[in-house]
């Protein structure tokens, strides 16, 4: 073959549509791009909305004896953290209400709203009323702010609540005071999670405790929520049978609510937050063993003993007693024992039976709380620290869980003035609780403020300093001069109203 | 003769509906001619076949007698990304569908007398297909996952010899475009698909002038000039349909949809495109087998900075905002004789991309690009055939700056885009 030849053979259109042909089919390709990852600075907490909010129910709120008031409210284990935060009132803000404060109506006096609890000398009080139409421009001192509060604990609300409620008309006005639908709006918003495979439908309420908390963007969210779902049945005296049964409806139901509100609550913070990782520290329900407001049988049996000399002399509707509701004391001195001719009706006391049930609903709710935490922590949405409520409690010392009253001295009223302040400060100093029996004073406040300091620390590797709980003040008397006790030795008890105004913070 | 051509129109009509793709800076389509392509379409002042009709209409007058071409330009897109929605997430990836989309040029062009030519092109000088794999998931979805631009232009030229070796050239550029944008709209607060949106329409015709200049001051030199005015194309009242694709027993897009009075819409715009001005020398060797062009080209990209949707319902108004700037090219191409059947051509092309960096986002990720191309033509009587291929190479953008994402919308991801193309072109031309 010749040169020529050869270059016409080469050159051959044939020859060249198929040099074409597989120039088409030896086409570039192109290489995946690389993980831009690393170019992106981490996101930092100056990407939240907030460095600090917290969700939960009246023990988030700071309520304290009996009622939600600034006195208690600086005292509320949020508020404590934030400021061990080195957040201040403005960085971390709550629903301040001034005194008397807010507690709960009664039923004998509807029009009215009581305030706090006050010990007078005698007996357990109510510091003073607030007429219901009052409440809004007497008592909301903060009802303006623009923005969501911080502290999003609604006294009241159980673990539905979270995503649901948004004012009172489920009967619970604290929504009104503190979601504030009325100034945000709300809308009904349909939405869903992913969780085995599938999509969880979801409805929730733009004005909701959840919402809120994911439109305020915490770096740090505390959830503390499921008390109310056992306390609530507990504390009507007549918990529903099986609500806390393993596979029951109640816990079905609390399971779902929960694991709604915290999958959901770390997936919208991860967003609101341009992918700053939440961290979400939940807590556990104590046992109502520790609450003194359930006054073991035999414990009321020696109070009312000391007092009229032998043990209630009527007996209990219930048989098999093992709990004694905190506003049956008031039936030793009120007119509902009858002077002990009465018997202490199954809505004061908690039986075996209703014992069993809520321990049992206890443990099966904690270990939703516990399953659901480390789920979520696991998926990687957000670090969630679980904080062991109930075994802090219970580790703490018999005194420290024991109601005020029955730390004062049973000589308490034949003191002179000044050693019955004395005794009101010791007693004060000792017990962790309120006045309500229920509620942590601020004392404890700063014990749980330190139990979740402790689990923030480990979940963020921080190092976040405990408060002092027991230079946290709190005065039982709210400064009123003690009154010369106006009741025999061993006497000292619970008023009527006051103990109305208990059992009512449960209704 | 002139039947046949007849004949080719209207399959030639069909082509140019199925023109698409931006694969020149922004989503211009600068390749309207195999041969063209081949030389890097530095082809200003050459403009020897009749696509001198889009590169430069005065080369007409430097054309004889009648011709007749037809080119068709596959174009292979590739597309791939690799990034976020939010910072956070896990990485995602991304890749354009395997498409191949057809660029046609058909052009007719005579020459009656010394000092007058004319002729008429359709061609597809801007375009965009952008089409997204597995578009339910694509993290870009929100913004969209099918993107259809589609222009076509049709030319007619006269060119005028004002003087030996000059000539000027004036015409009409009648303008089309197609534009269809899909995409899904999410559920609020986590993000589940639950509209999609398509809008799709024809534009208004629109009419602009067009020029050529041509210098011949030697057998071996040739400079040539062109310009095409910007244009704004309007949509008047197009078809927007919003479905609902959120699973059974979710309400949220149903609810939006009664409150917007239903799944049809209407909407409005104007999407303007750029200028486009071509300045080329051209020279041949001495035996004049070897010829060389080089062009600077520059697009008034600049009236494109956004693109305003209004709908019907006012409530679904929205402003896409693009920001782009002027952009330029420097094209190169060089034309070997081999004998009296064959040439070989080859070009390169540098490609600046007029979109900002923030405006880099799943409607197209444009880029700078480097364009390399071979072609060769083959010449059997008064038939030349021509063969080329392209390689479009865009370098790899990543929308990020300074450690952030430069979209801090959750509907933009953000990360790195990369772009490339494959394009293989054939074109026949015929003398008459």
């Amino acid at each position: 073959m010749t040169k020529s030849t050869f270059t016409k053979s080469l050159l051959s259109l044939p020859v060249l549509l198929m040099m074409g042909a597989l120039l088409v089919l030896a086409g570039c390709s192109l290489e995946d791009p690389r993980d831009p990852t690393a170019q992106i600075d981490d996101p930092t907490i100056e990407d939240a909305g907030a460095r600090y909010v917290a969700v939960g129910n009246s023990l988030t709120a700071g309520y304290m004896d009996g009622g939600l008031m600034m006195a208690g409210q600086q005292f509320s284990y949020p508020k404590l953290i934030a400021g061990q935060l080195g957040l201040n009132s403005s960085t971390f803000t709550q629903p301040w209400i001034a005194a008397p404060g807010i507690g709960s109506s009664t039923p004998s006096d509807p029009a009215n709203v009581a305030g706090v609890l006050y010990f007078n000398g005698s007996s357990i009080a109510i510091l003073g009323e607030t007429p219901r139409a009052d409440i809004r421009s007497d008592l909301l001192l903060a009802a303006a702010q623009p923005t969501q509060y911080h502290n999003l604990g609604v006294p009241g609300a159980r673990i539905h609540d979270a995503q649901h409620s948004f004012d009172s008309s489920g009967g619970n006005p604290f929504f009104d005071f503190i979601n504030r639908a009325a100034l945000f709006g709300n809308t009904s918003i349909e939405s869903g999670y992913p969780a085995g495979g599938s999509l969880v439908p979801v409805t929730y309420e733009s004005a909701s405790q959840f919402y809120q908390a994911v439109a305020k963007g915490g770096a740090l969210t505390t959830l503390w929520l499921g008390n109310n779902d056992i306390l609530g049945p507990a504390t009507s005296g007549e918990p529903a049978a099986g609500f806390g049964n393993p596979g029951s409806a109640g816990a079905l139901a609390f399971q779902a609510d929960y694991t709604s509100t915290l999958v959901m609550l770390a997936g919208g913070l991860a967003q609101r937050n341009h992918g700053l990782k939440p961290t979400i520290v939940v807590a556990n329900i104590p046992s109502v063993s520790s609450a003194p407001y359930f006054i073991p049988k035999a414990t009321f049996d020696a109070v009312v003993t000391s007092q009229i000399g032998v043990p209630w002399p009527a007996g209990y509707t219930e048989s098999n007693v093992q709990y004694v509701l905190f506003p049956a004391l008031s039936w030793i001195t009120s007119a509902a024992g009858g002077g002990g001719a009465n018997p202490i009706p199954a809505s004061l006391t908690l039986d075996a039976a209703e014992t069993t049930d809520v321990g049992t609903a206890t443990v099966v709710y904690n270990t939703i709380i516990a399953n659901v935490a480390a789920a979520v922590d696991a998926s990687g949405t957000a670090n969630v620290g679980v904080v062991n409520m109930n075994g802090v409690l219970a580790g703490r010392s018999a005194n420290e869980k024991t109601h005020f009253l029955f730390l004062l001295p049973a000589n308490f009223s034949s003191l002179d003035l000044e050693d019955r302040n004395a005794a009101v400060a010791a007693a004060a100093a000792t017990t962790l609780f309120s006045l309500d029996g229920i509620h942590p004073n601020s004392h404890g406040q700063g014990v749980m403020a330190n139990a979740f300091i402790d689990v923030i620390n480990a979940v963020d590797a921080s190092s976040i300093p405990h408060v002092n709980p027991a230079a946290l003040p709190w005065n039982p008397t709210y400064g009123v001069p003690l009154d010369t006790p106006t009741k025999a030795v061993g006497q000292l008890g619970l008023d009527a109203k006051a103990a109305e105004v208990m059992a009512g913070i449960w209704q | 003769m002139r039947k046949r051509f007849l004949l080719l129109a209207p399959a030639l009509g069909l082509l140019l509906l199925g023109a698409s793709l931006a694969h020149a800076s922004g989503f211009s389509i600068y390749e309207a001619g195999s041969r063209a392509t081949a030389l890097g379409c530095a082809f200003t002042a050459t403009a020897d076949d009749g696509s001198a009709l889009f590169y430069n209409a005065a080369g007409l007058s430097f054309q004889t007698g009648r011709n007749v071409d037809v080119n068709i330009v596959g174009v292979a897109p590739q597309f791939k990304f690799a990034g976020h929605l939010t910072q956070g997430d896990d990485l995602q990836t991304g890749q354009a569908a395997s498409k191949l989309y057809l660029v046609p040029g058909a052009y007719y062009s005579a020459h009656p007398t010394d000092k007058v030519a004319y002729g008429v092109g359709m061609y597809a000088p801007f375009g965009l297909g952008v089409v997204w794999k597995d578009p339910e998931e694509w993290v870009g979805r929100r913004i969209s996952h099918d993107v259809q631009i589609q222009t076509v232009y049709v030319t007619p030229a006269v060119s005028y010899m004002l003087g030996e070796g000059f000539a000027l050239a004036l015409g009409a550029d009648i303008a089309s475009q197609h534009l269809s944008l899909t995409k899904f709209t999410p559920e609020p607060q986590f993000g589940t698909n639950a509209i999609e949106t398509e809008i799709s329409g024809r534009s208004e015709p629109n009419i602009t002038p067009t020029l050529g200049l041509m210098l011949r001051p030697t057998s071996r030199v040739s400079v040539g000039a062109m310009y095409h005015w910007g244009k704004t194309m309007k949509f008047e009242n197009r078809a927007a349909t919003l479905t609902n694709v959120q699973a059974e027993g979710e309400t949220w897009a149903a609810a939006l949809l009664d409150g917007l009075g239903g799944s049809d819409q209407t909407v409005s715009s104007e999407l303007n495109l750029p200028s486009m001005m071509s300045l080329g020398v051209a020279v041949t060797s001495k035996d004049g087998k070897l010829r060389v062009e080089g062009d600077y080209v520059y697009f008034g990209w600049r009236t494109f900075r956004e693109l305003d949707l209004d709908f019907g319902n006012n409530a679904l108004d929205q402003t896409i905002h693009f920001g782009y700037q002027d952009s330029w090219q420097m094209r190169f191409g060089g034309e070997y004789t081999v004998n009296d059947k064959v040439r070989l051509q080859a070009g390169y092309v540098y490609d600046t991309t007029p979109q900002p960096l923030k405006a880099v986002s799943p409607l197209l990720p444009d880029s700078n690009r480097n364009d390399y191309s071979v072609g060769v033509s083959y010449k059997k009587g008064s038939w030349d055939l021509n063969a080329s291929y392209m390689v479009v190479v865009g370098t790899p953008r990543t929308n990020i700056a300074a450690g952030e994402p430069l979209r801090s919308s959750n509907d933009y991801p953000f990360g790195t885009y990369k772009s490339l193309a494959n394009l293989f072109g054939v074109g026949v031309r015929h003398n008459f």
